[in-house]
């Protein structure tokens, strides 16, 4: 008898262990951010689980597209010469219309966008945990993929990289409610964060004044603002304007245009800015100029000041 | 037959493997009504095993087993380790004859634990910052009670024909 409550109160004080433990490390690596390290080698190391545990979706993929038809796959081709080739004339255009943008933002003394990289990745894994909107991606730190880096597909933004590892990255999709993006609307301009709802089929757009400029039908796009995001990328069609007398805001929500649940390929996306020195300094040399127009203005206020007391001393003392 | 129960091997023989199996289905890529429901096997398979089996090191073993899915999985760390431990943790504390009990209630327990626990994780997710926006605790547990039949037959025929060794065995040899 003895043997078996001494047994249960060692458990208890395992288990106690066991869950002072297990809070310490939740609170080392969310808050702190201490574990960065050691869960980079590690999760570095479970790579092959995950390669191991999306084998059989890739065998399926594989067996699907070796049992396509003669036909179909003549279809399929022809389908996609046309759209290469349709993609091609309009690339002609692009470049004449990136060449007198870069003109335009010269004129304006704007930074020019020169340099975006692009990187091509294979979604390996959706992550299992079904309130987390997440995806891991074939691409790494090995790569020259770092946390922040946008992530779209040819139909649009699909999120962010949240999480980097040697040989992978996990990527925060538009939909998780912990992904928020600066957006503008197409027709109208008006600014706004969309905000994902953890639902795969649509994102909030929050704190839309009732008199914005908005309406069901509308392009969301990113706006830039942050400069996480780059500019100009679809994210998702507004499909539903609401209004009530006890909210102060209007209920905006969108579609995504990207289908995050089906989606196996994405780019990863950088930009660098060309001459980023001159930039910087320039930057920089116009935060100058603002400080030191505010402290002649704050002198010239002194300067006021004290002249305006000594004409009222002047007076008291000659009254 | 004395002999033959003299060479019954340790539960790690069937144990491990049967872990990578779960990890393994617990992380593999499946369609979003599915992965949304998906069983937590791995907690299934720790409980077969320290109801049937002298395993001594249940809770540390399950807390290993609970970093190693958050590693792979991406979650925070600790917070598998947590539920899977807890869930270990009260059903061989609060019902210490589960193993006598008929599968359905076996069954009935664990899918109320798994509610209580994963409501619980959820709720420590939120406090340190990871939200959650969905009620959907019940199917998954009501999905992991369900499966509970399937998974103790299966170990329990692994067990056999292995010849793993068990606490009635043991019982009997220092008795």
């Amino acid at each position: 008898m003895k043997n078996s409550d001494q047994s249960h109160s060692y458990v208890h004080f395992r288990f106690g262990i066991v869950i002072i433990l297990s809070l310490a490390v939740m609170a080392l690596d969310v808050r702190s951010k201490l574990l960065n390290d050691i869960r980079f080698y590690l999760e570095s190391a479970l790579y092959p689980v995950l390669v191991f545990a999306d084998s059989p979706h890739a065998v399926g993929r594989v067996v699907s597209s070796q049992l396509k038809t003669h036909s179909e796959l003549i279809k399929e081709n022809e389908q996609l010469s046309t759209e290469n080739f349709m993609q091609r004339a309009d690339s002609l255009k692009l470049k004449d219309l990136e060449a007198e943008n870069k003109a335009l933002r010269q004129l304006l003394n704007s930074p020019i966008r020169t340099k975006n990289k692009r990187l091509f990745a294979e979604v390996i894994d959706v992550d299992p945990d079904p309130y987390l909107h997440r995806v891991t991606v074939n691409r790494g730190a090995s790569d020259g993929v770092h946390e922040g880096m946008p992530v779209i597909t040819d139909k649009g933004l699909v999120g962010q990289v949240i999480n980097v590892n040697y040989a992978f990255s996990r990527v925060l999709l538009l939909t998780d409610p912990n992904c928020s993006i600066p957006v503008v609307d197409e027709r109208s301009n008006v600014r706004a964060i969309s905000s994902g709802s953890g639902s795969h089929d649509d994102i909030i757009i929050n704190n839309v004044p009732r008199s914005a400029d908005i309406k069901k039908g509308d392009l969301l796009l990113t706006s830039g603002i942050g400069g996480v995001y780059p500019r100009g990328y679809p994210v998702a069609i507004v499909s539903k304007v609401g209004f009530s007398d006890s909210q102060p805001f209007a209920e905006v929500k969108a579609k995504p245009l990207v289908d995050t649940d089906k989606m196996r390929f994405v780019l990863m996306y950088w930009t660098s800015l060309e001459n980023s020195e001159d930039i910087k300094s320039l930057a920089k040399e116009q935060t100058d100029s603002k400080v030191i127009l505010h402290q002649r203005k704050i002198k010239d206020l002194i300067k006021t000041l004290s002249v305006k007391d000594r004409v009222v001393d002047n007076s008291e003392g000659q009254q | 037959m004395i002999n033959s129960k003299e060479n019954r091997k340790s539960p790690a023989v069937v144990l491990v493997p049967m872990l990578l199996l779960s990890l393994f289905i617990q992380l593999v890529r499946l369609p979003a009504v599915v992965s949304e429901n998906r069983p937590d096997l791995l907690i299934l398979v720790i409980l077969f095993f320290s109801m049937n089996s002298k395993f001594t090191y249940k809770l540390e073993v399950s807390w290993l087993v609970g970093i190693i899915l958050d590693l792979a999985s991406g979650a925070p760390l600790g917070i598998n380790a947590f539920v899977i431990c807890s869930q270990i943790y009260i059903i061989s504390t609060q019902f210490k004859n589960f193993a006598k009990y008929a599968i359905y209630q076996q069954s009935i327990i664990i899918g109320l634990v798994n509610l209580i626990v994963t409501v619980l994780g959820y709720w420590i997710e939120h406090i340190i910052g990871q939200s959650y926006y969905e009620i959907n605790f019940v199917i998954p547990s009501i999905v992991t009670a369900l499966f509970w039949p399937i998974i103790f037959l299966t170990c329990t025929l692994l067990c056999a024909t292995f010849s793993v060794s068990s606490d009635k065995e043991n019982e009997n040899k220092i008795n």
